[in-house]
């Protein structure tokens, strides 16, 4: 990737947008796409029964919708944006490259969606009011906006992981109409919903008014639609996981946890059916015995859902790798057909910031740490999260002398082993280099620092 | 000079180079619009309540623009992301360079900004509560405003730092890269205008709410003392302006400034001049109302910042012109080069016999872990051969869904492996024909 590398060495690149990502993933579906159809459904509730109490429990449910997700929600999501252009910006530049319309196209949605939002909420009326349905028919609007912005953001992520489209004719509508979209969004929405009835049920507990209506009635209306959704949400579960192309599911064990951990796989499948089994249950507690149901039991449906929806991002993330970009952009930032070139020459040579641009005998180890930035480091830090150090104690024994020519061989053919990773891209005197260097942190242990760190190393030539 | 110019990304643009210029410049002209609204709007916010203390209508008049903030902030939000996105297009490599020197500054925008915002909303929704003092309401704003004074200096120090590869070398962190030139004059023009800008935008907001109750219709007389020191302020800082200017101007590097960049400048100095005379005028105008002389100044003064941006555009042109000529030649350069290593590398398949195939799939798929006699990590070959003797077929089964016997790590699935190599790695491993 030719463009100076930023590193956080204690927490892990990836990682980095996948806090950020899950975090914008959780608010949007809850508050937003899912949010927005529960608040406008409370609001007609209220004004066709007449009913003020039902319209103030719209209100301060939307109030808490409105302030996060025009704050931390709205901000998250350029945040995607700020940690992708740091961590892999030849991804990110790329995808913006060919999807520039598609995100143009839902820049002016989202500008309608947000304009929608601050009328909606700011222009709230009362029961009775002259406009009362004009207002309600103007949430209808929002939550017709905020659907789209979603099904527009997942026709542009679906792609990722349909092979061959990008490569295919590189065009937008061939990237768009990809076979993985259709369940996605299938998907997606009535998770949403289930989620946003979920948040709304955890935010009962915390309500004391006079003003709303009684809290066992409040908990039926919010179980039945919590429960109404879940069927839809388990059959677009099972569409969406078989559409996923098969080679991705072969490597979905290791995507849920890291590979020490794999065999977690079935427990964790377990925890997601037990999760989906739980929100039902409560659910149906909420319509039959609402007065039963403690604060706990309203809380944590949200808490279910919000991990499991962090576990469903990660996997998604997981399973484009080793590609950014698939077929056409390694998750290192390299594109596949510069491999020849870069094999032969080594990447040091074009790397325009490295600090050194060949590997000599006497710069093996700047070399060597170089060439790890380059290479591994989108992925791997040395002291912090997937630490390399960990990687390869686990694999060689943290006590036993490491060997570089081992753990050079190991390099050569690691994407064979470890599928979700890159073939190394650079030559072989740097893939000796990078041996020595991650030999000798073995007794070093020195974090790695980015370019935010150390400027650009390589400038006094 | 130009040592530092990495290769362009090689994928053409979306759309001819002048139409995302135009896209580029326009978005950002309404961008701009809304964050001068809210920075302006946020120092206003402070400057009333703390009038406030003394004089009531102040109080009121406060909390008139901290409701428009909350509106203008999100609106600011919302509309930078076109021209953000017309920037990472069309200056990708130097856009995304001068993100990572800054790295963790230009990450912190993010909970910066989200700061600043719920600031804005606690100040704006704890107004009327009484369990507050409003010492502590008003230092509320006080924070929120501090916070919108800081986050634009991380987008300045990045709109700079894009412009000039040659001083990269120079740049370790945020800090230094403030130290270039032009940030702080920049930074200056800037603050001053959203002062102007949301000056301007509250001489014809206040006085909208026609509800007998609000505080411009129980005291008409205040509305035009408020629009009248509005415009005095606007004057004085847009007279300023004639000496931050010119700072901005002789602080940038001089390879970035055209003739014809400075012909726009001085038209718009032109008009800033007029702009000038309006302004005094109207602040000196009894009973300011929002006619002609308002309408007037508006116009005037939307037309200048379109100069101005316009202006901008063409000195970051100018001034990557020569980088991105450079960048054009390495980057087809480099397309070359690699288009000719793929052929070269496509050397003819040489036919292979069976065990030889299963000899370097092993080689390429399994030897990382497994050895002929030795433990790797995962058992050795002779164990293997012991377990399954001539069953290919389990070998390759397992090794498409491998299971767990043996303490430490797992196998990984080898689903990605061909069916025929797995076959082959399989009958060479037994030695089986
Ligand atoms: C696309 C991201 C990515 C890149 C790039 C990458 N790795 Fe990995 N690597 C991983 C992941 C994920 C794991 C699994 C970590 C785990 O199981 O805990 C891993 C595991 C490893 C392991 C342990 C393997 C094992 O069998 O357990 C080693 C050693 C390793 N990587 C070395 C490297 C080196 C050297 C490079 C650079 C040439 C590199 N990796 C580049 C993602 C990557
Ligand atoms: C990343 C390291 C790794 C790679 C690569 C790898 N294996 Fe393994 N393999 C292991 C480990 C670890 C075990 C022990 C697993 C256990 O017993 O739990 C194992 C066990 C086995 C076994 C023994 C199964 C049994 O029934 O006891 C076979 C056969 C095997 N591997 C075949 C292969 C083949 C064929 C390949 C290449 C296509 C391969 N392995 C690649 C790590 C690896």
């Amino acid at each position: 990737m030719d463009f100076p590398i930023y590193h956080l060495d204690f927490l892990n690149n990836r990682m980095l947008i996948a806090v950020v990502a899950i975090l914008h993933v959780i608010i949007n579906h809850a508050m937003a796409v899912g949010g927005i159809p529960i608040v406008v459904y409370l609001e007609r509730k209220a004004f066709l029964n007449k009913d003020a109490r039902w319209d103030h429990l719209a209100k301060k449910v939307m109030f808490i919708f409105f302030i996060i997700t025009t704050t931390i929600g709205a901000m998250s999501g350029v945040g995607i944006w700020v940690t992708a252009s740091l961590v892999n910006p030849a991804a990110i530049g790329s995808l913006l490259r060919v999807f520039f319309w598609a995100w143009a196209i839902e820049w002016v949605v989202f500008i309608t969606e947000v304009c929608l939002i601050l009328w909606y909420f700011l222009s709230w009326k009362e029961i009775g009011h002259a406009q009362k349905k004009s207002h309600v028919r103007l949430g209808i609007f929002l939550a017709a906006a905020s659907w789209i912005t979603m099904a527009i953001i997942v026709s542009i992520l679906g792609f990722m992981m349909d092979t061959g489209a990008w490569t295919g004719d590189g065009s937008l509508l061939s990237a768009l109409f990809n076979p993985v979209y259709l369940p996605q969004l299938a998907f997606r929405t009535p998770l949403a919903m289930v989620f946003a009835g979920a948040m709304a049920l955890a935010f009962i507990p915390f309500f004391s008014n006079n003003s709303l209506p009684e809290k066992h009635d409040i908990l039926r209306l919010l179980g039945k639609w919590t429960l109404a959704w879940s069927a839809p949400f388990a059959l677009g579960a099972l569409w969406y996981r078989n559409a996923i192309p098969a080679y991705s599911v072969g490597n979905m064990q290791v995507a849920i946890t890291t590979q020490a951990f794999a065999d977690w796989y079935q427990q964790l499948l377990i925890i997601s059916g037990i999760v989906c089994v739980s929100i039902i249950l409560i659910a149906l507690a909420c319509i039959f015995i609402p007065k039963r149901v403690g604060a706990v039991a309203l809380v944590a449906p949200a808490v279910g859902v919000a991990a499991m929806l962090g576990l469903f991002e990660r996997v998604r993330e997981f399973i484009r790798k080793p590609y950014a970009i698939q077929g056409y952009l390694y998750s290192n930032g390299y594109r596949a057909e510069d491999y020849p070139l870069m094999k032969r020459d080594g990447i040091l040579r074009h790397s325009t910031f490295a600090a050194v641009r060949e590997v000599t005998s006497e710069n093996t180890l700047v070399a060597g740490e170089e060439v790890f930035r380059l290479a591994c480091s989108r992925c791997h830090t040395v002291t912090g999260i997937n630490s390399i150090r960990k990687n390869i104690g686990a694999m060689y024994g943290f006590s036993a002398n490491w060997d570089p020519e081992i753990i050079s061989s190991y390099i050569e053919t690691m994407h064979n082993g470890r599928a979700y990773m890159p073939p190394f891209p650079g030559n072989a005197k740097e893939r000796k280099a990078l041996a020595e260097y991650l030999v000798q942190l073995q007794s070093h242990v020195q974090p790695l620092k980015g370019v935010q760190d150390t400027g650009i190393q390589g400038a006094v030539r | 000079m130009s040592n530092l110019v990495p290769r362009d990304l090689p994928l053409p643009l979306p759309a001819p180079a002048w139409l995302l210029e135009f896209l580029l410049v326009s978005s950002f002209m309404l961008h701009i619009l809304f964050v001068n609204l809210m920075v302006g709007g946020s120092l206003f916010t402070v400057f009333y309540q703390w009038k406030g203390k003394t004089d009531q209508r102040f109080e009121e008049l406060a909390y008139l623009v901290a409701k428009t903030l909350t509106v203008n902030k999100s609106l600011a939000v919302v509309l930078g992301v076109g021209p953000l996105l017309c920037l990472n297009v069309l200056y990708t490599t130097f856009f995304y360079s001068a993100n990572a020197l800054t790295g963790t500054a230009w990450l912190m925008i993010i909970p910066l900004i989200s700061g600043a915002f719920l600031l804005t909303y606690l100040h704006k929704y704890t107004w009327h509560n009484n369990s507050l003092s409003r010492g502590s309401h008003r230092l509320i704003a006080i924070f929120a405003a501090i916070l919108f004074l800081i986050i634009p200096f991380i987008f300045l120090a990045n709109a700079n730092l894009m412009l000039f590869p040659e001083r990269w070398g120079e740049v370790k962190g945020f800090f230094t890269a403030l130290l270039l030139p032009n940030v702080f004059p920049r930074y200056l023009h800037f603050i001053a205008a959203s002062v102007t800008v949301t000056g301007l935008f509250l001489i014809g907001y206040l006085g909208r709410n026609k509800d007998p109750s609000s505080i411009f219709q129980r005291e008409p007389n205040f509305l035009f003392e408020a629009r009248r020191s509005l415009y005095s302020l606007c004057f004085v800082i847009t007279a300023a302006q004639f000496i931050i200017g010119p700072l901005v101007l002789f602080t940038l590097p001089s390879h970035g400034i055209s003739g014809a960049m400075l012909g726009f400048l001085l038209i718009a100095i032109a008009m800033a001049m007029v702009l000038l005379k309006f302004l005094y005028q109207e602040s000196k105008n009894p009973t300011p109302q929002l006619s002609k002389g308002f309408l007037r100044i508006v116009f005037l003064f939307t037309v200048i910042v379109a100069f101005m941006v316009s202006i901008r555009h063409m000195y970051r042109e100018q001034a990557l012109s020569a980088h991105k000529q450079i960048q054009k030649e390495k980057t087809q350069a480099f397309l070359d080069e690699s288009a000719a290593a793929a052929i070269q590398a496509k050397s003819p398949v040489a036919e292979v016999s069976p065990q030889e195939k299963g000899k370097n799939a092993f080689a390429s798929y399994c030897s990382g872990c497994h050895a002929e006699a030795t433990v790797k990590v995962g058992p050795a070959l002779t164990e293997i051969r012991g377990i399954y003797k001539t069953d290919t077929a389990g070998i390759v089964k397992w090794a498409k869904a491998p299971g767990k016997k043996r303490p430490g790590m797992a196998m990984p699935s080898m689903n990605h492996v061909q069916e025929d190599d797995l076959d082959a790695i399989a009958h060479w491993i037994l030695k089986a024909k």
